[in-house]
């Protein structure tokens, strides 16, 4: 049985390969570091610090392996793992055997990164895994099989590592091993289809349209390909169909709903290409790995302000070229110049031929010619030259196009692969559980800064587990509350304005407000008294205090203490915030709201008077023409219908006050603008497409402006400014009746 | 070159500082508060700032709010002119531009020369005059940078309710 590279059955090529990348990387670095701390503990066996920094390593590399399937490594690492953990607790010491052993694992370790690097199957181990094994039963044999489970409680104040161990004292096999050949496949399955957008015909802004339509897409999938391709969009103002390739999850429904926009006629899911372009390599014996580096984020973040400057640059470039382009056109001055001095060179040769005309003036005339002749040599020169120029600013375009994206994927990765990670995890949490668990997952191509990804993934298993762990109800509770059996987790990742939201959602139980009202009386944190006048969200907010767990009794998974508290707290050292939202019966959501400091963000720009604003696509629903017909004016304020809707209708002057004189202009579109349930229709004087943007903040130099989620630089160097869309609308909602006191 | 060293009132000691004009009136920058002077390029309005707030430019990738200080300090507003600079202060950790009506030089002021402003003028609500520094026929008005166009006090001035400023709520 040899163990392939690509073991779990969950994760397409694609994915593997990107995991495979990370794993190589992290455990690599993790190796080293554990051997460091083995030399220490060679001198100072009883050194705590060490033992407990060994003992997290190697919990990572188990945790890190077993996520990607590697048995042999995991089981490796699990056994060496409990003798640290043995270690760590005092009961047994650390001798010279277990050093040989501990190093001989991490060679083995590192041997298993050089053939997934190479892609070759990786080694057996047995003797290796017997030796680790022996190693706590030739000092204690009891310890093999301790009483109650080992794992982790006295550091129940540590940071917990990457992934909880899922492993209860192990009947003689670790608990991978079971789930691992579960044919059942629990995550909604990965699909390529083709989808095809028709447009009304003879509709205005098509080509916008398609953008938002494909944009849109792109928020529930990966966009393949398109037909016409995007950038030829401008080229076709009169798109009518636009087929789209999207590799994606979602359902039917939400792909329909993301394509349907104001002037889609109709839209077909159809399911055909039954071979997927990228995944088809997926029979190849292993992904290839792509050998990665770190770098330290400062330097990308000098990096990508210089690309920044060239992008501007190389559009100034560009408009200049196009400034210059009617000086050199053929019917411009310069080609009619050769013509005009044709017929005058005829004209000067019958003068020198003639006698009526006197010989000097003609001699003088031939020579001015001869001056203009030359002239003319020299702008076809020019218009040589500037064909050339042309051509290297088109190269200097793609370089610098090409270079900023590069740059700016260093910093940004799709949540997919963070994602991904609780495939694997969902389905043995719930296996072990006896749990039926669905996860569904969108939004995965949602980026986020690298950093931040590394930092959610400790949180992001903590509230999966609670929420298997805690919110679903077991199988027979929810028949009898009449739902599915089966019960559905739902990771889900989205732009908001100039955030990040991931949202941690289950259909379980909710959270038992009375057994926190309990809870919080017995631990003394309320009197009964008070406790009894506390709503549902104040008690909710109990959740956050440390070491409050509702858990009836803490099981291997959660309710061990690590709590809440730490969740919240690792969010808010990212500046990020959570939110809890439960409704009883129904289930739970977190919601992790996320700067996107360093983000980019898929934007709609368009130009009003005062400034050239851009909104997150996600944020845009419809882009529509208004007639006046449709507008409504209720006491001061514009309301408009919008496909049967009414809604608020804005001007920017409206929703911000600006010093000075805003012209006022025509009315060119209308951008519906959607946050959460709650939409706002804004006014816009000229659209100016899609861009990606890369968002800064405003309060870096000066301060937060209540509306604006930040800023960002366009190609010809102008600032652009953000709006948080969800603001706005709160705005715009709030300040209605408000307003209406002033006369 | 000898290190500007402002606090320090040794005897020979002197300090440089970069001279502008607004108004026909001419103030000082400490150098060490400039990081450069540039040809104003295009600023993007903002909403719900005080007027002398004229918007925010790019300057190399960064965000910074550009300040005209003939509207912070009353004046009426002018329209650029080919001497009108902006000039790019360091302000600790934050970056502000400054539209002034022109630059002049950078001057060296023997610090023996440079007199602090009398209690009088520094509570009257010119907390940003540090003193006056005469040169050659020339007197000049040394401003703290700091205090002139601190973020924070440009927002408190803002929530104040700064005159130019419209209520946020008010509609046309």
């Amino acid at each position: 049985m040899s163990e392939m590279n690509r073991p779990n059955q969950d994760l397409s090529a694609g994915e593997m390969a990107e995991f495979l990348a990370v794993y190589i990387d992290e455990t690599g670095e993790q190796c080293d570091q554990f051997v460091q701390a083995l030399l220490v503990l060679e001198t100072d066996p009883a050194d705590a610090r060490r033992l407990a920094e060994a003992f997290r390593l190697i919990h990572s590399i188990k945790g890190s392996a077993a996520l990607l399937g590697f048995d042999r490594i995991t089981a490796l690492a699990h056994h060496l793992e409990s003798h640290f953990e043995r270690l760590r607790s005092g009961s047994l010491l650390l001798d010279g055997p277990a050093i040989e052993v501990s190093l001989r694992c991490i060679d083995y370790f590192r041997s298993c990164n050089e053939r997934l690097q190479a892609g070759e199957p990786l080694l057996p181990a047995d003797d290796l895994l017997e030796s680790v094994k022996r190693l706590s039963l030739t000092t204690r044999p009891e310890a093999e099989r301790p009483a109650v489970p080992p794992a982790v409680v006295p550091a129940a104040t540590a940071t917990p590592p990457a992934s909880r161990k899922p492993n209860p004292p192990e009947p003689t096999k670790p608990p991978l091993e079971p789930a691992q050949p579960a044919p059942a496949e629990p995550c909604a399955a990965v699909r390529v289809r083709r989808i095809r957008v028709e447009f009304a015909a003879g509709i205005p802004m098509a080509d916008l349209k398609a953008e938002l339509v494909l944009a849109r897409l792109g928020g529930v999938g990966e966009v393949l390909e398109s037909t016409p391709a995007a950038a030829d969009f401008a080229a076709n103002p009169a798109i009518r169909t636009l087929e789209v390739v999207l590799r994606t999850a979602a359902a039917g429904g939400p792909i329909t709903m993301a394509a349907d926009v104001d002037g889609v006629v109709r839209v077909d899911l159809d399911v055909e290409k039954s071979t997927p372009p990228p995944a088809a390599s997926s029979p190849e014996p292993g992904p290839a790995v792509v050998e990665t580096m770190r770098v330290g984020v400062d330097r990308l973040d000098v990096l990508l302000n210089l690309v920044g400057e060239l992008v501007v640059s190389r559009a100034r470039f560009v408009q200049l070229v196009a400034e210059m382009a009617p000086l050199f056109r053929k019917t411009a001055g310069g080609g009619r110049q050769g013509i005009a001095a044709r017929s005058l060179r005829d004209s000067v040769e019958s003068m020198l031929r003639s006698t009526d005309v006197p010989a000097d003036r003609a001699a003088a005339c031939a020579v001015q010619l001869d001056q203009l002749e030359q002239q003319g040599r020299m702008w076809e020169d020019g218009h040589r030259r500037y064909a050339e120029l042309v051509e290297s600013v088109d190269h200097l375009t793609r370089v610098a196009d090409g270079l900023q994206r590069g740059v700016l994927g260093t910093r940004m990765v799709p949540v997919s692969p963070l994602f991904g990670r609780f495939k694997r995890s969902v389905r043995d949490i719930a296996n072990e559980l006896g749990k039926n668990v669905t996860l569904e997952l969108a939004g995965e191509k949602t980026e986020l800064d690298k950093r931040m990804i590394d930092e959610l993934g400790d949180p992001l298993v903590h509230l999966v587990r609670n929420a298997i762990d805690h919110g679903i109800e077991p199988a027979d509770v929810r028949l009898r509350r009449g739902k599915p059996e089966t019960a559905t987790v739902r990771l889900t990742a989205s732009h908001r304005g100039n955030s990040v939201i991931i949202s941690i959602s289950d259909d379980g139980g909710g959270i038992d407000v009375e057994r926190i009202r309990e809870r919080a009386v017995a631990r003394g944190l309320v009197s009964a008294a008070e406790a009894a006048t506390l709503g549902p969200r104040e008690l909710i907010d109990f959740i956050w205090r440390p070491g409050f767990s509702t858990a009836q009794q803490v099981s291997n998974i959660s309710g061990r203490g690590v709590g809440m508290d730490i969740v919240r707290t690792r969010i808010e050292s990212l500046n990020g915030s959570i939110d809890v939202d439960s409704v009883p019966g129904e289930g739970t959501t977190f919601s992790i709201r996320l700067p996107l400091t360093l983000a980019i963000a898929r934007c709609m720009l368009f130009r009003m008077p005062q400034a050239v604003f851009a909104v997150p696509v996600e944020n845009v629903r419809e882009i529509v023409t208004v007639g006046d017909e449709r507008i409504l004016s209720v006491g001061g304020r514009r309301v408009c219908d919008i496909r049967g809707e009414f809604l608020p209708l804005v001007d920017m002057d409206e929703v911000f006050s600006w010093p000075g004189e805003i012209p006022t202009v025509e009315r060119g579109a209308v951008l519906v603008l959607q946050a959460g349930p709650r939409a706002v229709a804004v006014c816009v004087s000229s659209l100016l497409g899609t861009q990606d943007l890369v968002v800064k903040s405003l309060d870096e130099n000066f301060m937060p402006i209540r509306g604006l989620g930040g800023a960002s630089i366009l190609g010809d160097g102008e600032v652009c400014l953000l709006l948080d869309v969800a603001a706005v609308v709160d705005m715009i909602t709030r300040s209605r009746p408000v307003a209406e006191s002033h006369p | 070159m000898e290190s500007p060293r402002g606090q320090d009132p040794k005897q020979n000691s002197s300090a440089q500082f970069v001279g502008f004009e607004i108004h026909d009136q001419k103030y000082l920058f400490r150098i060490e508060r400039i990081q450069e002077i540039l040809t104003p390029g295009s600023v993007t309005r903002i909403p719900d700032v005080p007027a002398y707030v004229v918007g925010v430019s790019n300057l190399r990738g960064t965000i910074i709010p550009i300040v005209d200080l003939r509207l912070l300090f009353g004046l009426p507003s002018r329209s650029a002119d080919a001497n009108t600079r902006t000039i790019v202060v360091n302000l600790g950790d934050r970056t502000v531009g400054c539209m002034v009506d022109a630059v002049l030089q950078v001057i060296r002021i023997p610090l023996t020369q440079l007199h602090r402003a009398p209690d009088t003028v520094a509570t009257e609500g010119h907390r940003s005059i540090e003193g006056f520094a005469r040169s050659g026929d020339d007197l000049f008005i040394l401003l703290d940078a700091n205090s002139l166009i601190d973020p924070a006090s440009l927002a408190a001035a803002h929530r104040a309710g700064v005159p130019g400023v419209p209520p946020p709520d008010m509609v046309p």
